[in-house]
């Protein structure tokens, strides 16, 4: 069964062709990150506007990059939410009409479930070598950490998920930006930490961890205002929050982008080794939490999802620590794209799909 | 045939036209924020009322704003969509000219089209015809009632003005206040955007040999700077 998918939740716009779930025949997607940069998050109005403009070329270049025709298409995945109103709008539209106009099922995807099944999805140097790795083994704990959401989530089956704990104020990826933020470093956050972090010493700072024993929630907040602290007894000035960022929905703040410069001064402010010690605190309690939950709940493997899958460190500590499989998307999917919402519109078909056409956006949806 | 798509404001109109003949079916409802949930089932609706499908069609006209945001990208996404997926001809249409269009054709005056943006605030513009051509006078613009008005009032040529729009009893009485004589109000059901006219506009546009490219149109949001 071959999904074509559209996810416009936040700012990238990105059209996909899957073939039963797991195989990409493409992935197409249109950053916006340039656009955006300035502002030091995303605009909700200017995303949408580009969606508006991107979504054409980057359908069309799917379905190119697919080579496919409509008849070889059976369904259309769409996400509904969680994300920005304006945005979800825009890709939500297109797929009604597509599949209004080529008489194909409409499927509406979560977004979070959509990144834990980029963990289904075959990588591109797999497929190229041939390699068909096995699907994820049940029970599975998922750790979803991007922007918004920072979640253990026990998957049973197919569809099937318990809540085990998440965050109870800032987000893991929000933290990321946060601190990007106060120590000058740009946009977006996560990957700026993480390449200051590579030359600093993350242990000249003993930064807390909210441990909030006997759960397997998470907080970030007071680490950030540590953070801030210190950032201030050596005299760095911060910027001032945005206005604007209000109208930003906190879980698609901070998507990790693969590479983006930065420049690193290490004046007498020691901003690499604040960046270190930040980012040792932030993984530490992902770390943490995710190898008690898979120990207490038995899994069989940890899949890793959303933007801060890419981080380095987390990878590697999870190495370290967990005597289970774990896996996690290349960093292609481990950011906004449609693959992962074709996956999971094909391992979701019958709860997902629409019938009839009056499907709307669910920007605070929910999956557990 | 056209398919006529208008989700500018919370009303919405849709119809299904055959060049040469006419309006096929046409529908304005108030759909308020469920213009999502609303378009597709009411197209569907139509055209099995008037028994053709999707294979049929072979054009899908707009209207691309000023309105609300929200609303004009949902008409924008949808009807490029469906011109790229079925290889169909795309026109965007400001949606103030489809509310001038009927009016013009039938008054001497000149012709202030409104549409209410909230706050008080509206986008316009001013039509009359000319050696038996159908123009707009102005740039679409965004401002308040009083604005307008006197805009119009330092016009060199001192002119009667219809209005046609979404106007309240509020508005209709600032108008009357700053122009007296001078204005007149359509009556309301006027002052409806019909998409059979909307559709009569894409098709001025193509016997012009003008097209849009699903690639590259884009809605008039007339704020174009967004404040950060
Ligand atoms: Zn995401």
């Amino acid at each position: 069964m071959n999904i074509l998918a559209i996810e416009t939740s936040c700012d990238e716009t990105s059209v996909a062709v899957v073939r039963d779930g797991r195989y990409i025949l493409a992935n197409v997607i249109a950053s916006q990150i340039p656009l955006h940069q300035k502002y030091g998050g995303v605009v909700p109005e200017l995303a949408s506007r580009q969606h508006v403009l991107t979504i054409i070329p980057v359908l069309d270049e799917a379905l190119k990059r697919s080579g496919l025709d409509w008849a070889q298409i059976d369904a259309v995945a769409v996400t509904k939410g969680p994300g920005l109103s304006p945005a979800l709008l825009v890709g939500l539209n297109a797929a009604k009409a597509i599949a209004f106009a080529r008489q194909k099922p409409l499927l509406a995807v979560n977004h979070i479930e959509g990144h834990i099944y980029s963990n289904w999805l075959v990588s591109e140097s797999d497929a190229d070598s041939g390699i068909t790795p096995p699907e994820p083994a049940f029970p599975a704990l998922c750790m979803v950490v991007s922007g918004g959401h920072t979640e253990l989530v026990l998957m049973t089956q197919h569809g099937e998920y318990k809540m085990l704990g998440k965050t109870i104020d800032d987000a893991a990826g929000e933290a990321f930006d946060k601190a990007a933020r106060i120590l000058g470093l740009g946009y977006p956050g996560g990957p700026a930490v993480q390449k200051a972090a590579e030359s600093g010493d993350p242990a000249r700072f003993a930064f807390p961890r909210a441990w909030l024993k006997g759960t397997y929630n998470f907080s970030f907040s007071g680490l950030k205002t540590a953070l801030l602290r210190k950032a201030q007894e050596y005299g760095i000035e911060t910027s001032r929050p945005a206005p604007w960022q209000k109208q930003i929905d906190p879980e698609q703040t901070a998507p990790m982008k693969e590479s983006m410069p930065v420049p690193i001064v290490q004046r007498e402010v020691p901003v690499r080794d604040l960046a270190a010690s930040f980012q040792a605190a932030v993984v530490d309690a992902l770390v943490e939490k995710t190898v008690a939950a898979a120990a207490e709940y038995k899994v069989r493997e940890v899949l890793v999802a959303g933007g801060v899958a890419a981080n380095a460190l987390l990878r590697a500590r999870l190495k370290e620590r967990l005597a289970i499989p774990f896996r996690y998307p290349p960093l292609v999917l481990c950011t906004d794209n449609a693959a992962m919402i074709a996956s999971a519109g094909y391992y979701r078909y019958a709860e997902v799909v629409q019938h009839d056409f009056s499907l709307d956006i669910e920007p605070s949806a929910r999956f557990v | 045939m056209i398919l006529a798509l208008d989700t500018s404001t919370e009303t919405a109109s849709i119809a299904i036209y055959r060049p040469g003949l006419g309006v096929l079916a046409e529908q304005t409802w108030l759909s308020g924020r469920e213009q999502t949930t609303q378009l597709i089932p009411n197209v569907q609706r139509l055209m099995s009322l008037v028994g053709i499908d999707t294979r049929t069609l072979t054009g899908v006209a707009v209207a691309t704003g000023p309105g609300s945001f929200a609303g004009v990208r949902i008409g924008v996404s949808t009807a490029k969509t469906l011109a790229y997926t079925l290889d169909l001809k795309l026109w965007g249409v400001p949606s103030l000219d489809v509310l001038a269009y009927p009016q013009v054709a039938v008054t001497a005056v000149q012709v202030c089209a409104l549409l209410a943006l909230g706050r008080g605030r509206f986008a316009w513009a001013l039509y009359r015809t000319r050696s038996a051509r159908w123009q707009r006078l102005t740039d679409y613009a965004n401002n308040t009632a009083p604005e307008i008005c006197e805009t119009i009032g330092k016009q060199e040529a001192r002119l009667p003005t219809m209005f046609c729009g979404e106007i309240d009893g509020a508005t209709s009485d600032v108008i009357g206040g700053n122009m007296g004589n001078m204005a007149s109000i359509a009556p309301a059901a006027a002052g409806l955007r019909r998409a059979g006219y909307l559709a009569e506009l894409a098709l001025q546009r193509a016997a012009n040999g003008e097209f849009d490219d699903p690639a590259t149109l884009q809605a008039i949001y007339l704020q174009p700077k967004v404040e950060a």
